[in-house]
């Protein structure tokens, strides 16, 4: 591979973006599964695969995963708000009272992630739990299926709303018939994007990186 | 003769928890109070049968305390209060067989998430009253847990 095409991959890496407001637009099969067959392409730990992807289009079924997901959001915002973890997390301490306002109603009512609905595909990744690294493998690939479309001019978002909760997940594995021996890693809301989010600021390399043993700077740096 | 097992060493329960607990935190971090949050809830259907518990008419906090009760009577702790304010239910339990688990815990980096007895009265709560319920915190002191938990309605 050329360094030219290493700076593509970088491209799609950088640009990728969350996207939560999509255009109604069907999403071609083709495309769905271009992105499925790079998801299938992802390292996975003793060659298990232990992945399953269930597309679900049905909008009663999508309206169904979104209130799950809005009700999931929608405790744990609730609670993050009561007890100022969120203000904390968020750094809004400094910001201008509305903007707080309006960004913590949106949390604590569930919407941020109530928005699986609209999307006109959500992919739900199941794992076979009876393999030893069902939720990095499923990462892996979601983080493929997430590149690919990008490359696609599609957008997605990575929700884990509506199965981070044991109780979310049963109802999401009831809704979907999973069977017992898998569950659910994370759903991907998939369609054309209808916003352009900006980038969210990252970490600087120096933060985040060490050398040789956890906290250690290289040498020479301050 | 005794059945096997009846009189298990409280030492080895609470040791075991313990670390399966921390099993459970290494694997979710921060989620796992999102994953703990049904353990032990099966647990309730039994006691409604042995102890002909009936919820019938009672308010959220009378129904909870119902629950403290029954795991008065079965030497899970030695009491328990319950308030209810606004969406925050409020319990404080006392002397639970479970207290040096919260203990080491707390002595550890790990933040405390789950509560066995807390466990049973959210889920009676969502199961009778159809509520949704979240855990916000446990702190311990001394022989008392206090547990907050915020219930939803939602449209």
């Amino acid at each position: 591979m050329e360094a030219k095409e290493a700076e593509v991959v970088l491209k799609v890496i950088k640009e990728r973006r969350s996207i939560r407001k999509y255009k109604p637009d069907p999403v071609p099969d083709e495309l769905i599964l271009k992105c499925l067959e790079a998801a299938r392409w992802a390292p996975t730990g003793e060659d298990a695969q232990p992945w399953r992807f269930i597309i679900v289009k049905d909008p009663e079924t999508r309206r169904k995963i979104g209130e799950i997901a809005r009700r999931g959001s929608g405790r744990r915002f609730s609670v993050e708000l009561y007890t100022g973890k969120m203000i904390e997390r968020l750094g809004a301490h400094a910001w201008p009272e509305e903007k707080r306002r309006r960004v913590f109603e949106k949390l604590a009512s569930g919407k941020v992630s109530a928005f699986l609905a609209e999307a006109p595909v959500n992919i739900v990744v199941c794992a076979d739990k009876n393999t030893w690294d069902p939720r990095e493998d499923c990462s892996a690939a979601i983080q493929n299926i997430l590149l690919m479309a990008k490359a696609l001019g599609l957008g997605t978002c990575w929700v884990i709303a509506p199965c981070t909760d044991v109780r979310d997940e049963m109802r999401m594995k009831e809704l979907l018939n999973i069977p017992e021996e898998y569950k659910i890693v994370s759903v991907v809301a998939l369609g054309y994007p209808d916003e352009a989010p900006r980038p969210r600021p990252r970490k600087e390399l120096e933060e985040v990186v060490f050398y040789e043993r956890f906290g250690q700077k290289k040498e020479g740096a301050s | 003769m005794s059945e096997r097992g009846s009189g298990i060493n409280k030492d080895w329960v609470n040791a075991v928890l313990y670390d399966l607990l921390k099993v459970v935190y290494d694997g979710f971090g921060g989620a796992s109070k999102f994953r703990c949050c049904i353990v032990g809830r099966g647990l309730l259907k039994d006691l409604v049968e042995k102890l002909n518990l009936d919820f019938s008419n009672l308010a959220i906090p009378e129904a909870a305390k119902r629950v403290l009760e029954a795991l008065k009577a079965i030497g899970v702790i030695g009491g328990g209060d319950v308030a209810l304010s606004d969406v925050v239910l409020d319990l404080r339990i006392h002397d639970c067989v479970h207290l040096p688990v919260q203990k080491r815990v707390k002595e550890s980096k790990m933040p405390s998430f789950v509560c066995l007895c807390a466990n049973l009265c959210l889920g009676l709560i969502e199961e009778r009253f159809g509520l949704d319920t979240e855990l916000i915190e446990i702190n311990q002191e001394g022989g008392t847990c206090h547990i907050r938990a915020m219930l939803f309605k939602w449209d």
